[in-house]
């Protein structure tokens, strides 16, 4: 972007500045001098770092392949990023007051946790101390029905955590009732494929049937929101996110192919969830090198050359692990400023977790300040105004291109492993990050504000920290047992014994598996009836999850 | 075809790709400059050396240091005082204890005003939005346990600055700590005060050689103590714009640089120890543009227009606040977000010292849990988001760079309607200044109350059933009398002779021409209170009167 | 001494795997349990012969599955050994779980040394107590 002969004497100029620097920082903290994923840092950058990059082919424009600096050509002009803070509390009763609260005060997407996470039901024994913790309990339909009561589902785009095939259905079932047609549906489903499935096309791989289901019937919905959010919070690094989002993505698009879709199209319906974290300047690099090295993937390994298809599309989550319990209204700061990160990295929906977080699911004034976190970045600091304010920014730019380059080899090591291994490894190297993260906090390598340095003897004492907190209402669970007591008794028992009779054979034959389901759900079979009948079709013992049941 | 002209077509085709939707019109930051929608490498001016450079480098625009936060971070400094000064010393006491490594000291206006606690005109106002300072012995008590050789002071003081400042210096003596290590600022800036702040005392003439005087003192005796921070913050919350801001704050400065000049001494002698200080508002990008569009401004001028040589003195180095008119009554917790982002625009932007405002400041002076709260904002900033990694971390961003440039266009051509006005002193003197920013005081709030500049939970997005915050500051309201008794107490204990000695002497030199500085050390040395001292002064030089400004 | 490591739920185990880890390099040997029920953690550690159970709980309230973990653990006859729990505990929940007889709470921001300290001590304290009964 430079003529060569100034960036030679830009060049010349740095060097001797950098020896001077050097000189006067000798003794300074190693620690200083690298991101927070352990990237090297520079203590400035100027157009001789950026040297070797081309502008059309590495940055482009916003809209156009590599996508480094967005997806769509119009950026924030013609839509902002969904408001989409997550929810889930109590009983679909509760989760849906909070909801419609959140709606009045500028929420624009849904997203609720929770759904289907556990393959048993809320008055089975494990349930026992879980009913409305961390998310919001389902049994039957009849808890979706009143999640969604008074919230019109095509007025906002949905989005479901977890991949509960059940919940899935329930979603199905209650537009179905509405008269409201899939084709109309609006959301995400978070999903992605793993090892597993009969044969190449992978049957009886709930994931598979997914993207299956929502390529052939659902144009508007993406069949698979990879999350890679989760396991950045479970301590890996901003090149591993991008890395293991990346293979995840290529290992599902495979799947689809193998089964017999067409890439673009699945392409297109795929998304990415993401997290952001505590280093300003590497997670918008990260970002927009997780769009270039998606983009050109999917142009290289799939031969897709629908522009659509290239197109790295991303919800973030900000950061829980970052969070501190102490002096908790710390976490508005850091929530603030992983939230403008994200809008800086272009981000298509967001959710910001809110600062009581780390001590009990959020109260409503709490989940509203992260909402009007989000909308004092959108309104009040700039960053619509302009598409990819940063683009051109020396250190951004050679950061983005650093974490490009680390995580296409980390890729490339990933992929080169067998398949369950592959997986293993990711998990295994999140582990070591983790353990390596914590041990740098308690040596004070990694200063955590409230924690390791600048901590407060009156945190520890009586009546501090001064928040209220939500409290957990063991009688939730009381009330859900009566909720799916009364779905009980209300349905037809020919129709539910039908339709539990017509899953089981669905999973035998390892059919696709969501039009079972959905006649499962709409008879209002339980889940954990549902989940029963899998176990006894596919031979397998019960194993209490609550996590991510049904895939 | 080069380059630019191959990325300039690109961009013509990008933009006719969007013709399918509605072309895409340029919007505007808070001040009026129209941003593009998309920057690209064809947007950048000039060459890169002489542009930006390297930090510690002419023209500065990368920042002043060399190393800058990877050498020193910036001075995180609360600006704190409330109550009479044992009170206001625990709270410094406090911050230092909780990471603050600077101290701010807020004066309550009959101390800014040069008023006595027990004066009739201080009624009401005592110890209110700062501490009252009568005399040495307040000072003392202020910064007891405090030494001044290790913290550096900064003093929100501006009329009667010097006085301040002579008592400050005689602290120092008592502690036995030399003048020269003593470190900090007084505002000291006068010429704003008249536009916007109205902490003024006498005319203009007699308060610029006021500030003369303790420029040149400085110079002369504390090398590490800034005379002056030369303050724009105050237009931007009085509604001026981010350019006027700037605009004018420069434009008092070089009026400052002349009048020490026309006392024959030379700019670099003085130069290094100017300093400035400004709002930081939540439109990032507009800040962060405004401090580095000032920092090669003040350089050029500075070189070309005053002569001046050595590097220091054409350093901009300057300090900022965040919050004021951009935090909100209405949900206050969303202030935490506010102050965040622009504690992290004044970072990039190159501060060499920050205020951070709590929450409730739009309620009441802050608690202790508040004020804690917005001192780990700075402390997050510095030692868990990264952004002072790297220096000047968002240089040759097409966007920030093409603003930058725009920006300083726009901070010239004001300077060039002051100019046009006779200068800022004159511009002062007939209410022009004031009726600028009025006008765009006015047309802001226009804008708010139409609902085109939204203000969150305020305009836009407002739960009206939302409870207001508990856990107020509560004022003491037996405070005012207990300062009186202890005015009352210093006035029976000094010795009355040395005092009136050292006000006659200052009559006398406030009608003549020599530096009043060592006049008043000897005054406040005597206890002289800020009120006697001020009322000689009054007497001698009168009062400023006010133009009427419609 | 042998711990055995369990949690009341599979998600959001990041520290989970980190104190497992912290503690078999502060020199224990732990056995990790996932995530199972009061009486399957009961069964377990009589199986294991465990010297101390850690138990994540993530959040809200500990006290009902602690209070279960313990009564199950009377049952089986292996009220002695110690039950610690992490996660996140309120305020008005740390009186309920120390009536219980919970021997430590570590809650987020605990050091992993400080977490290996408190094992070593109930190690050190186990030792005396089987030396005091063999004498």
């Amino acid at each position: 972007m430079y003529d060569p002969v100034v960036l030679a004497d830009v060049a010349a100029h740095q060097a001797v500045w950098e020896a001077e620097v050097r000189q006067r920082l000798a003794g300074a903290p190693a620690a200083a001098c690298r991101t927070q994923s352990g990237l090297p840092l520079k203590p400035v950058y100027t157009p001789a770092d950026v040297a070797r990059l081309d502008y059309a082919t590495d940055l482009g424009f916003p809209g156009a392949f590599p996508f480094t600096r967005g997806v769509r050509a119009t950026g924030y002009h013609t839509k902002e990023w969904t408001r989409r803070q997550v929810v889930g509390i109590g009983t679909a009763e509760e989760t849906n007051a909070r909801l419609r609260y959140l709606f009045a005060q500028g929420q624009t997407g849904f997203s609720v946790c929770g759904m289907g996470y556990a393959n048993y039901d809320s008055d089975a024994e494990h349930a026992e101390g879980f009913v409305g913790r961390g998310g919001v309990w389902i049994d039957t339909l009849a808890d979706i029905e009143t999640l969604f009561d008074g919230i019109d589902m095509r007025a906002v785009t949905i989005n479901q955590i977890g991949s509960s095939i059940p919940v899935f259905a329930m979603l199905l079932a209650l537009a179905e009732g509405r008269g409201i047609p899939w084709e109309a549906l609006r959301g995400t489903i978070q999903n992605w494929v793993e090892p597993g499935g009969q044969g190449p096309a992978r049957r009886g791989n709930g994931a598979v049937d997914i993207l299956e289901f929502c390529t052939q019937r659902m144009p508007r919905w993406n069949s698979a929101s990879i999350s890679v959010r989760n396991t950045r919070d479970q301590g890996c690094t901003a090149p591993q996110e991008v890395a293991f989002g990346c293979f995840q993505g290529a290992y599902t698009l495979a799947a689809a192919i193998a089964r017999g879709l067409d890439a673009g199209q699945v392409a297109t319906r795929l998304s990415f969830f993401l997290s952001a974290e505590n280093d300003f300047l590497e997670e918008v690099a990260k970002y927009r090198a997780m769009r270039r090295l998606w983009a050109r993937l999917v142009r290289e390994r799939f031969g897709v050359t629908d522009p659509r298809a290239c197109m790295l599309r991303f919800h973030v989550q900000t950061s829980a692990l970052a969070l501190t319990r102490q002096q908790p209204l710390n976490n508005v700061v850091r929530s603030s400023l992983h939230a403008l990160a994200a809008a800086l990295g272009g981000a298509q929906s967001m959710s910001v977790n809110s600062f009581d977080e780390v001590l009990a699911t959020p109260t409503r004034a709490a989940a509203t300040l992260s909402l009007r976190t989000q909308q004092i970045v959108a309104c009040e600091t700039g960053v619509t105004k302009v598409v990819d304010p940063l683009g051109g920014a020396f250190c951004i730019e050679a950061l983005t291109d650093q974490i490009e380059v680390a995580a296409r080899d980390l890729l490339a090591t990933l992929e080169a492993l067998p398949d369950r291994d592959a997986f293993a490894r990711m998990q295994e190297l999140t582990r070591e990050e983790a353990y390596r993260r914590q041990r740098a906090i308690d040596a004070g390598e990694l200063a955590v504000v409230g924690v390791n340095c600048f901590g407060d003897a009156a945190d520890e004492g009586d009546g501090a920290p001064r928040i209220e907190p939500l409290r957990y209402e063991p009688g939730w669970r009381d009330k859900q047992i009566r909720r799916l007591e009364a779905a009980r008794r209300a349905r037809d028992a020919g129709r539910a014994a039908a339709a539990r009779a017509r899953l089981a054979r669905a999973y035998e034959a390892r059919e696709n598996i969501v039009p079972a389901m959905l006649q499962a759900v709409q008879a209002y079979l339980s889940i954990g009836e549902i989940a029963r009948v899998r176990e006894a079709a596919l031979g397998e013992p019960f194993r209490p999850t609550t996590w991510n049941f049904g895939r | 075809m080069d380059e630019r002209e191959r990325i300039e077509a690109a961009t013509a085709r990008w933009a006719q790709a969007l013709a399918g939707a509605k072309p895409l019109a340029p919007e505007a930051l808070p001040c009026g400059i129209p941003v593009e929608p998309l920057y690209t490498p064809a947007d950048v001016e000039g060459g890169y050396l002489e542009r930006l450079g390297v930090p510690g480098e002419y023209p500065f625009t990368r920042g002043v240091y060399p190393t800058m936060y990877r050498g020193r971070p910036w001075t995180i400094r609360q600006y704190a005082g409330f109550g009479t000064a044992e009170e206001s010393n625990r709270r410094y006491r406090y911050l230092l204890e909780h990471g603050q490594t600077g101290l701010s000291v807020a004066l309550d206006l009959p101390t800014q005003c040069g008023y006595d606690s027990d004066d009739p005109m201080a009624e009401a106002e005592v110890g209110r939005v700062g501490v009252a300072i009568d005399t040495l012995r307040d000072m003392e008590i202020l910064f007891d346990g405090l030494p001044l050789d290790r913290v550096s002071t900064s003093f929100t003081i501006n009329g009667t600055a010097a006085i301040l400042l002579a008592m400050y210096v005689a602290v120092a003596e008592a502690q036995g700590v030399a003048p020269a290590r003593i470190a900090g600022t007084i505002q000291n800036d006068i010429l704003k005060e008249y536009v916007a702040r109205g902490t003024w005392i006498f005319p203009v003439e007699p308060s610029l050689r006021l500030i003369a005087d303790t420029i040149e003192f400085c110079a002369e005796r504390l090398p590490r103590f800034n005379p002056i921070s030369i303050a724009g913050a105050h237009f931007r919350d009085a509604g001026g714009t981010a350019v006027q801001e700037a605009a004018y704050t420069l434009a008092d400065a070089f009026a400052y640089v002349e009048t020490v000049r026309a006392r024959g001494i030379e700019v670099d002698r003085f130069a290094p120890q100017l300093s400035f200080f400004f709002y930081t508002y939540t439109d990032v990008f507009e800040e962060v543009a405004k401090y580095r569009a000032m920092r090669r401004l003040w350089a050029r001028v500075m070189r070309d227009r005053f002569g001046a040589r050595r590097p220091e003195s054409l350093m901009f180095r300057f300090g900022n606040v965040c919050g004021g008119h951009s935090l909100t009554r209405e949900e206050p917790l969303n202030n935490i977000a506010r102050v965040t982002l622009g504690a992290l625009a004044s970072v990039l932007g190159g501060t060499q010292s920050m205020f951070t405002a709590a929450w409730d400041e739009a309620y009441a002076i802050p608690t202790e849990e508040s004020a804690r709260t917005a001192l780990r904002i700075q402390q997050i900033l510095l030692h868990e988001s990264g952004a002072a990694r790297t220096i000047d971390p968002l240089a040759g961003s097409y966007y920030v760079e093409a603003l930058t440039e725009r920006m300083e266009r726009a901070i010239e051509a004001e300077l060039l309607r002051v100019d046009a006005q006779g200068g800022m002193v004159r511009a002062v003197e007939t209410g022009w200044v004031q009726r600028e920013i009025h006008r765009e005081a006015y047309r802001q709030e226009r804008e708010r109350q139409a609902g085109t500049r939204v203000v969150v939970g305020v305009n836009r997005f407002r739960d009206k059933r939302a409870a207001p915050p508990v856990a107020m500051h509560r004022a003491d309201p037996a405070l005012a009398a207990r300062q009186a008794a202890r005015l009352d107490q210093v006035r029976r204990t000094r010795d009355g002779a040395r005092v009136a000695q050292a006000l006659a002497a200052l009559r006398e030199g406030a009608t003549g021409k020599d530096n009043l500085m060592p006049l008043l050390l000897d005054a406040v040395r005597a206890c002289a209170s800020v009120g006697e001292i001020a009322g000689v002064l009054r007497e001698v030089w009168g009062v400023f009167r006010e133009p009427a400004v419609v | 001494m042998r711990v055995l490591l369990v949690q009341d739920s599979t998600g959001h185990s990041t520290g989970y795997h980190v104190v497992a880890r912290g503690l078999r390099d502060a020199g224990h040997e732990v056995i990790l349990g996932g995530a199972l029920l009061p009486r399957e953690i009961a069964r377990l550690a009589g199986e294991e012969g465990a010297e101390a159970i850690g138990y994540r709980i993530m959040d809200a309230a500990p006290a009902i599955l602690v209070g279960r973990l313990v009564a199950e653990l009377g049952r089986a006859g292996l009220a002695d050994v110690p039950v610690i729990v992490g996660g996140i505990v309120s305020d008005e929940d740390r009186p309920r779980l120390a009536a219980l007889g919970v021997a430590g709470v570590f809650q987020p921001g605990a050091t992993l040394e400080s977490i290996g300290a408190f094992f070593g001590g109930l190690a050190a304290a186990r030792e005396r107590r089987d030396a005091g009964s063999r004498r």
